[in-house]
């Protein structure tokens, strides 16, 4: 799952743009990748609760600032459906 | 960080946000009374702001097609945000809010498609208009919508008259007097009576033509809505929105056609979602091809085909056109 994920950033980072193609690691954040911003974090989430099945709102938007926030956040909304 | 609707005393602020955020030359910056006309009731702006320490950090217009009744749509116009140190995701917020205020349809036409993922994020259903048109090989600017080196054929000639129904120049009053306008729509934006004399017969910088459609009983069955435009100075016709059945949509746009041959017009185009290509076809009307150019934006003029997106939050499959929203307004 988590390179699943790391491929999902990495994708939405690489849309639309002309700029060299992008690879990121798990220690990647909007704080070291130039063009992450909110558009491209709102590509993120939809491409996560597609590949998921995941239902995310506004304030999980506000999580998603770093690779590792958002693994953790797929997992545990992962594990909680498993558990549901 | 606030988000609430304007009130009367944020017209000034919001005209400076968009030109210092947006243009400086923008109309709604520039043109208080265009401002009020379009943007406002009773003076009071249609957007939804998100304000700290009183600085404005982003702004949402948008127009109520039915101001005195709860139930009408609402379109949203003019999205901006700006960064904020702490906030994020303004934009989507501003949507959110209006959204959870207003509970009828939201819609928007003229989405920037940068950021049609916001809406889609917020399950709105999305999609594009499609773009039809008719070239006038007999105008002397023919070539200059052909893309060099390309054969586009004479449509002119395949051109048929769909039948002998008549479309009449509407007397304005019939429009305020209409109660046939509510049995018309359906899948469409409503619009009453009033928004219609508001927004086609009594626009401050337009001059829209609007025809009405009579039965053999002399029933009226539908209104539409044309501008002409002059890209090289000669006219050409865009058909702006049609307020009826839509079974009746190819009928008028086959009378423009008609209307562009009599007046040697460039061209006639539509956009419009929501119908089946084959039945706009029946009029004579072409879909956009690589081979033509036929521009949106004539002030100034870019000679570039234009995707005009929309967002809707109730339906998968509504019928818009480029009358709604703020869409077919000058920008400066």
């Amino acid at each position: 799952m988590m390179q699943t994920v790391i491929d999902v950033i990495c994708d939405a980072l690489n849309v639309g743009t002309n700029e060299e193609i992008l690879t990121i690691d798990i220690n990647d954040s909007v704080d070291t990748i130039k063009r992450w911003d909110s558009l491209v974090t709102v590509s993120i989430a939809l491409a996560i609760s597609s590949k998921f099945g995941l239902e995310l709102d506004i304030d999980s938007l506000e999580e998603m600032t770093s690779v590792k926030k958002i693994i953790s956040l797929v997992s545990e909304s992962h594990n909680n459906k498993i558990t549901e | 960080m606030i988000i609430r609707l304007a009130t009367l005393n944020d017209s000034y602020h919001i005209q400076k946000f968009i030109s210092e955020n947006w243009k400086s030359d923008h109309i709604l910056a520039t043109n208080d009374d265009f401002f009020n006309y379009l943007m406002c009731t009773d003076k009071v702006p249609n957007f939804v702001i998100a304000e700290e320490n009183n600085i404005i950090f982003g702004v949402l217009g948008f127009i109520e097609y039915s101001p005195d009744n709860s139930s009408g749509d609402v379109f949203l116009a003019l999205l901006r945000a700006l960064k904020h140190p702490a906030q994020k995701n303004i934009g989507l917020k501003l949507i959110r809010f209006i959204s959870e205020h207003y509970k009828q349809n939201i819609n928007v036409v003229g989405v920037n498609l940068n950021i049609l993922q916001y809406y889609q994020f917020l399950n709105f259903y999305t999609g594009y208009l499609h773009h039809y048109f008719w070239l006038n090989s007999d105008s002397p600017n023919f070539r200059k919508y052909c893309l060099e080196g390309s054969k586009n054929k004479n449509p002119q000639h395949n051109i048929y008259r769909l039948n002998n129904l008549q479309f009449e120049p509407l007397n304005n009053q019939l429009v305020l007097e209409n109660k046939l306008l509510v049995q018309f729509q359906s899948n469409a934006g409503f619009k009453s009576p009033t928004f219609i004399y508001h927004r086609y017969i009594n626009h401050p910088k337009y001059k829209y033509q609007l025809f009405t459609l009579l039965d053999e009983k002399n029933k009226q069955c539908g209104i539409g809505v044309i501008r002409l435009a002059y890209p090289f100075g000669t006219p050409a016709i865009k058909i702006i929105d049609w307020i009826g059945d839509i079974k009746f949509l190819p009928h008028f746009c086959n009378f423009v056609i008609f209307k562009a041959i009599e007046m040697n017009a460039d061209y006639v185009d539509l956009y419009c979602s929501g119908v089946e290509d084959d039945h706009i076809f029946t009029s004579g009307l072409s879909k956009i091809n690589i081979n033509t150019i036929i521009p949106n934006y004539l002030e100034p003029l870019i000679m570039k085909n234009i995707d005009i997106a929309f967002a809707s939050s109730t339906q998968a499959n509504p019928i818009f056109f480029r009358g709604d929203g703020d869409q077919d307004r000058p920008s400066i």
